[in-house]
């Protein structure tokens, strides 16, 4: 059954032997304010005003998010408040007219950064907006250090690969970046108390990166066993390379282990040795319906019809534009949703290469819970999702174990949108704890102004009003929701203190 | 700008392409040598009685779906499986009546009082055949004897009586002589899908597509194989119940059993652990009842008898990832 994901979909193999190409830069840029896991970016600048490439034009509120960078100089034609980001969700966004801008501030990179303070580094690398590049978008330093106390580690593992196919992104980076990640491996070594540092490459590439790497004693270069998806995604990869498993709801992280992407290592050194902001992303620009499949380096912010005609354009007929792989990504419906420092591909398919599932009830064929890779029973699973029983799905079914490969809808024979049940039931979950920790806020805020007597009365219509409030909040900076991963509770806590934040100023 | 409308659907945007109907497709092709062998040794009227089959499943289906304001799913050729399957089950010179009882019990109350595909907890083909048989035993039961007789055929009551039934009557020297080539190639006496070397290429057929997995029809053989060896050893059920456990396996429906009427996706457990204990009780079951019960065959009631533990054996499941850590954990 897995066999044939290869076949349905195309292999990256020739596109990630093609080098990385950088596209004109297009006519107009949106940047949105929010590319990482936390909240929307502050707005650093205005309509009207000229930036210098690498000036800072959102500013991050707290550890869970990153400034955003002007990818290039120019005029700020217009500020947004909401628009689409390619994984359906809204954000306000800088819309940037490139020309001549203001002059760029002269780049003081450090050379010999293994010499420097750690906590030093740190700031540089968060300074300069360093995210882990990919769905999880969390910035570096709140992803390898959440408690900001330099934590070391015993083991560094630079993910050179992409689980899923037709991607080929983080695997193109490792094999023409090699020397480069080489020394981002050194910094990143530095940064965290010289771990055991191991890069996984994707076994094609493996001489090559080993010719590249010659030199590098302090890292070994694995080559990934020939697994299929979704047997070698990170996680699961970590279970077989290390023999630790990664709690539910946790990161590799929790298990000791610092799990980076190949981009991100590259983004990590240019921004400490080049004192360049995160401001480009590497995608893969690919699918049968695409003239040119290519590896781009593109602005962040450059939208997606931009991105496709850098590639020849879509076919006839093409009517699904999905940012990320073809497994998990997320359709897109406007081709202005920008590239964003989640988008790790973007792909082209024609309406009979991924039909729209008919409703169809389950037949119990058993098929999911044959390709599950975390040995869940998607089947059950999705029918506690379906009718709306989350808490059951939760409890009884394993919700939180779910690793959201996509597997269990590519196997269903029914179609059913199984991905989506889970995503959903994950979503309405996250709202509810939301929702009751701004209720529960309340009620320990202001316990005397409500008598006994009054509060069923009073208390009820409040907390409609509050439950609004934080779905207002939460729409307003979309921080809290769909977000592609489960982040841990410190990201959570925003939603009520908005919506304090709002009731104070009404009361 | 002429540009197309893009579409928003949900991922994974590929699929490996299976379908309910193709999957059905499959399990139909499956029972075609088995159909043809049923023609061959019993002649035009088998046929008759898979159309009849056929039919009434069919009708019943849209009569279902219509009463109850269903959308239609004929497409998907479950009923016609369904109604296929049964036939296998039948005597040649069933009255043709029989089938149209059973088939329709089978799919309005087996299938659709359940709600449709996918949620019936018993096989609906064995509720619709355990109708037919408490009803109308004799009818049920009256094998036709294969139109075209082997030279080996040594006793002609032999060729009137269906091996287990014989085994069940007359005891088990009584059948030793049958050889076990006639068992294998259906030149017995018995229903339309008698003949084992049809109904296992089938069921090959079906697992080397991946319709079926392997574990339940192996654990379900090795289950009536093992047995039927230690019950002839020890001699369970006194001397006259012995017969080779080969017998056991080819004679009946024991292999319609392991390959076909086990292998229903929805009364079966999708777990690994579930379908092994499933088969192994499967076929333990049936050498319980063809040693113990009331009934030479055994195969439908015993796997109605293991649809009940389904649920339970669904629990059987392997630990899922990152669970044990998060406990320890908290710990």
């Amino acid at each position: 059954m897995k066999k044939t994901l290869y076949r349905t979909i195309g292999k990256a193999g020739k596109l990630a032997q093609t080098p990385i190409k950088e596209p004109e830069t297009p006519q107009r840029l949106i940047i949105p304010l929010r590319q990482h896991s936390g909240p929307a970016c502050a707005p650093a600048v205005q309509k009207g005003d000229t930036v210098a490439k690498g000036q800072v034009i959102g500013t991050a509120g707290n550890a869970y998010a990153a400034d955003v960078f002007a990818p290039v100089s120019g005029t700020v034609a217009d500020i947004l408040e909401k628009h689409p980001t390619p994984f359906g969700e809204y954000s306000p966004a800088v819309v940037l007219e490139p020309g001549a801008g203001a002059e760029a501030a002269p780049a003081q990179g450090i050379k010999d950064f293994l010499l420097e303070d750690r906590e030093k580094l740190w700031k540089i690398i968060t300074g300069r907006g360093v995210v882990e590049t990919g769905p999880s978008a969390r910035p570096l330093r709140a992803l390898l250090d959440p408690l900001m106390q330099l934590k070391t580690y015993d083991s560094l593992l630079i993910i050179g690969y992409d689980a899923e196919p037709m991607v080929c992104t983080n695997r193109r980076v490792a094999s023409q970046f090699a020397d480069q990640i080489g020394w981002g491996a050194a910094l990143l070594r530095h940064l965290l108390g010289n771990p055991h540092t191991t890069l996984l490459v994707h076994q094609d590439d493996y001489k090559g990166v080993m010719r590249k790497l010659k030199d590098m004693n302090s890292i070994d270069v694995i080559d990934t066993p020939p697994l299929l998806y979704p047997d070698n995604l990170p996680l699961l990869m970590v279970k077989r390379h290390y023999g630790k498993e990664i709690p539910i709801g946790g990161s590799a992280a929790d298990a000791g282990i610092a799990m980076v992407r190949a981009e991100t290592v590259l983004a990590a050194l240019e921004a400490v040795r080049q004192d360049k902001p995160l401001t480009e992303k590497v995608i893969t620009v690919t699918g049968p319906g695409v003239y040119w499949p290519r590896m781009l380096r593109v602005p962040l912010g450059m939208r997606l019809g931009d991105v496709v005609e850098a590639c020849g354009g879509l076919r006839v007929g093409v009517e699904f534009l999905v940012a990320g792989g073809p497994m998990t990504g997320w359709a897109n419906y406007d081709r202005n949703a920008p590239v964003t420092r989640e988008t790790d591909a973007v792909i082209a398919l024609h309406g009979a290469a991924s039909d729209i599932p008919d409703e169809a009830p389950c037949i119990n064929c058993g098929d999911c819970v044959s390709v599950c890779p975390v040995n869940l029973q998607p089947n059950l699973l999705t029918r506690f999702c379906e009718f709306k029983q989350y808490e059951s799905a939760q409890t009884s079914q394993g919700l939180d174990a779910c690793v959201e490969c996509g597997m269990c809808g590519y196997v269903c024979p029914a179609r059913r949108p199984m991905l989506q049940f889970i995503r959903i039931a994950k979503l309405e979950l996250k709202r509810q704890a939301e929702l009751e920790a701004a209720l529960c806020e309340i009620a320990a805020q202001d316990p005397e102004e409500q008598t006994p007597e009054a509060e069923p009365a009073a208390f009820k219509p409040e907390a409609e009003q509050t439950a609004d409030q934080t779905v207002a909040a939460a729409e307003a900076a979309p921080a809290q929701e769909a977000e592609p991963e489960e982040k841990p509770a410190e990201a959570n806590t925003e939603a009520p203190a908005q919506s304090e934040e709002k009731k104070t100023e009404q009361s | 700008m002429s540009e197309t409308r893009l579409i928003v659907s949900p991922a994974p945007f590929c699929h490996n392409g299976n379908s309910v109907r193709s999957i059905m497709l499959d399990f139909i092709i499956a029972l075609i040598p088995a159909a043809v062998m049923g023609f061959v040794r019993f002649g035009a009227r088998a046929l008759a009685v898979i159309a009849v089959c056929v039919a009434s499943a069919v009708l019943a289906e849209t009569l279902a779906q219509k009463a109850t304001k269903r959308p239609m799913t004929l497409g998907n050729l479950h009923a016609v499986y369904l109604g296929f399957l049964f036939a296998m089950l039948l005597p040649s010179g069933v009255p043709l009546w029989a089938p149209v009882v059973g088939v329709g019990f089978a799919l309005v109350v087996g299938k659709h009082f359940f709600g449709g595909i996918g949620c019936s907890p018993f096989h609906p083909v064995l509720l619709g055949w355990v109708v037919l048989i408490l009803s109308w035993p004799t009818e049920i039961t009256a094998w036709s004897s294969p139109a075209a007789h082997g030279a080996a055929q040594s006793a002609a009551n032999i060729a009137r009586e269906a091996p287990l039934d014989a085994l069940f009557k007359y005891g088990g020297a009584f059948v030793e002589k049958i050889p076990m080539a006639d068992l294998f190639w259906g030149r017995v006496a018995g229903p339309i899908g008698v003949c084992a070397a049809a109904v296992l290429a089938g069921g090959v057929y079906l697992v080397v597509r991946r319709r079926i997995c392997l574990l339940v029809p192996a654990s379900f053989l090795a289950g009536v194989f093992v047995f039927a060896a230690v019950a002839a050893a020890q001699g369970f059920g006194g001397d006259t119940k012995i017969a080779s456990p080969l017998l056991h396996v080819l004679a009946g429906n024991t292999m319609l059993g392991a390959f076909f009427l086990s292998t229903e996706y929805s009364p079966a457990p999708v777990t690994t652990a579930g379908k092994i204990v499933f088969g192994l009780g499967c076929g333990v079951m049936v050498m319980l009842i063809r040693i113990f019960g009331l009934y030479p065959n055994g195969v439908p009631f015993a796997i109605l008898f293991m649809s009940l533990w389904t649920p339970i054996l669904d629990r059987v499941r392997p630990r899922v990832l990152g669970v044990v850590k998060e406990v320890r954990a908290r710990a």
